[in-house]
């Protein structure tokens, strides 16, 4: 592959033409964001995952919910079983995981970039619960 | 004048995609993470930032778009706005073309087409060269695995980043932190390669473009192309998912489109589509009183900001833009 320096100046010009042809967009933010019709307003999700099938003339029902810890806490978010009975976990919205075990452990190793910085947009979520 | 999309293993492409990236990163859009917090809060309730409030880039309104767009739910089983059902495809080629679009406007080239990278002649290589091609060089889009340090994408800056623990989205402090990569080091059979010219073909011999119950592995060339419907033997996700898992790092959550190579893995999943349509016909299902709400032929498309579009607006792609090559698998 042929060598491909990043040339400041161009990158420069570049910067100066976002301004100029984009724009501000703040004016998207000012009002609320419509959601489009149909969306679940529900904040966290059903967290039993159901999954119907028949068998020789029975109508089966399989319902699934995790319990899960984590240094005595609860693990966040819903972990659910797919029709094909692998699980997955909105945090890794890609993956899809033979158990439970290994999506615990994955989630926790993909957190370990957290910052734990200092939360300054708590006041945005005042009144509302986790 | 249309535009061409060309492989990344372009060197003139591959520079302006770059270039663009870098740009777009670094120019302010006036958009502050607390009016993206607050516009958004009742629409998408279960996107919550923390951390410091700050100015975001053009680029950072692309990650905060996809993120939003994952985290509003739509009619249950795992689906959600942009994934897990049939509008996958139709909402990533709009979304992408408005990224095409401001890469035209900073480039000052309005025949720019966006770069795909054609992955599957990648995973047709033994697995323990798959992360040491060119591509993954400072010439390239960077180093595969640990903190992009070197190379033209080493100057992104990740300021927003969904926490996969906690479910926050992260707002981070000073100047971000460079991205991070782990290609090809998950040593487990089912994420440790990437997929194969003969995964493609099967998602290519798909006849129907998505099924009844329209859950996220509906047996459709939708299911099998995002990934959900496995189209290797023994694999738990394959296709597009196994690409975002196989990089793992920051293509791993939902803030995934951080990492630029997002945007090489999405370009060759809607030339696969585009190749699928061109076989079948450019046909979507579900039609207008049919299937999940928000995933019909009709639905509007989420979108934060410029138009939004209905999947029919974007079946054909010919007013926007041409692949090189068709030939995937």
């Amino acid at each position: 592959m042929d060598d491909n320096p990043q040339k400041s100046e161009n990158v420069d010009q570049c910067v100066a033409r976002a301004r100029e042809k984009i724009g501000d967009l703040a004016s998207a933010f000012t009002h609320p964001i419509s959601a489009p019709t149909g969306s679940d307003h529900d904040h966290h999700g059903d967290p039993t995952s159901t999954r119907r099938f028949r068998h020789n003339g029975h109508e089966c029902v399989v319902e699934t919910h995790y319990k899960i810890t984590v240094d005595g806490k609860p693990f966040v978010g819903h972990v659910s079983v797919n029709e094909r009975g692998t699980v997955h976990h909105h945090g890794l919205p890609n993956y899809a995981f033979p158990s439970a075990v290994d999506l615990v452990k994955a989630v926790l190793d993909a957190a370990t970039r957290s910052s734990g910085v200092e939360d300054k947009l708590a006041y945005i979520y005042e009144g509302e619960a986790d | 004048m249309v535009a061409v999309r060309k492989n990344i293993n372009d060197a003139a492409v591959r520079q302006d995609f770059v270039t663009a990236c870098v740009a777009l990163d670094r120019a302010m859009s006036g958009v502050t993470v607390s009016q993206a917090a607050t516009a958004l809060r009742t629409a998408v309730p279960r996107l919550r930032f923390v951390g410091v409030d700050q100015e975001l880039s053009y680029y950072d309104l692309l990650v905060l778009w996809h993120v939003a767009a994952m985290s509003l739910l739509t009619g249950g089983m795992g689906r959600n706005a942009a994934h897990s059902g049939p509008i996958f495809l139709p909402w990533h080629r709009h979304f992408l073309l408005r990224l095409e679009r401001w890469m035209q406007l900073v480039l000052g080239d309005d025949d720019f087409g966006l770069p795909y990278w054609d992955w599957a002649r990648d995973g047709d290589r033994p697995t323990d060269e798959q992360w040491q091609t060119a591509l993954w060089t400072p010439a390239g889009i960077g180093p595969p695995r640990g903190d992009v340090t070197a190379g033209g994408l080493s100057a992104i800056r990740v300021r927003l980043w969904e926490n996969p623990e906690t479910g926050l989205v992260e707002s981070l402090p000073g100047p971000g932190r460079p991205l991070v990569r782990h290609a090809g080091e998950d040593q487990s059979p089912i994420f440790s390669a990437l997929p194969t010219t003969d995964a493609v073909g099967v998602a290519i011999g798909m006849t129907e473009y998505d099924a009844d119950p329209w859950l996220p592995d509906s047996a459709g060339h939708r299911g099998m192309l995002e990934g959900w419907l496995p189209a290797t033997p023994g694999h738990v996700v394959d296709l597009h998912n196994l690409v975002h898992v196989w990089i793992g790092g920051d293509m791993g959550p939902g803030t995934s489109p951080n990492d630029p190579v997002f945007f090489l893995n999405h370009c060759n999943v809607d030339r696969i589509w585009e190749a699928w349509m061109v076989q079948h016909g450019r046909v979507y299902s579900p039609g207008k009183d049919e299937g999940p709400m928000g995933h019909r032929v009709d639905s509007a498309m989420f979108t934060l900001f410029g138009e939004s579009r209905v999947p029919s607006d974007v079946l054909d792609p010919t007013p926007w833009y041409s692949y090189d090559s068709l030939n995937v698998g």
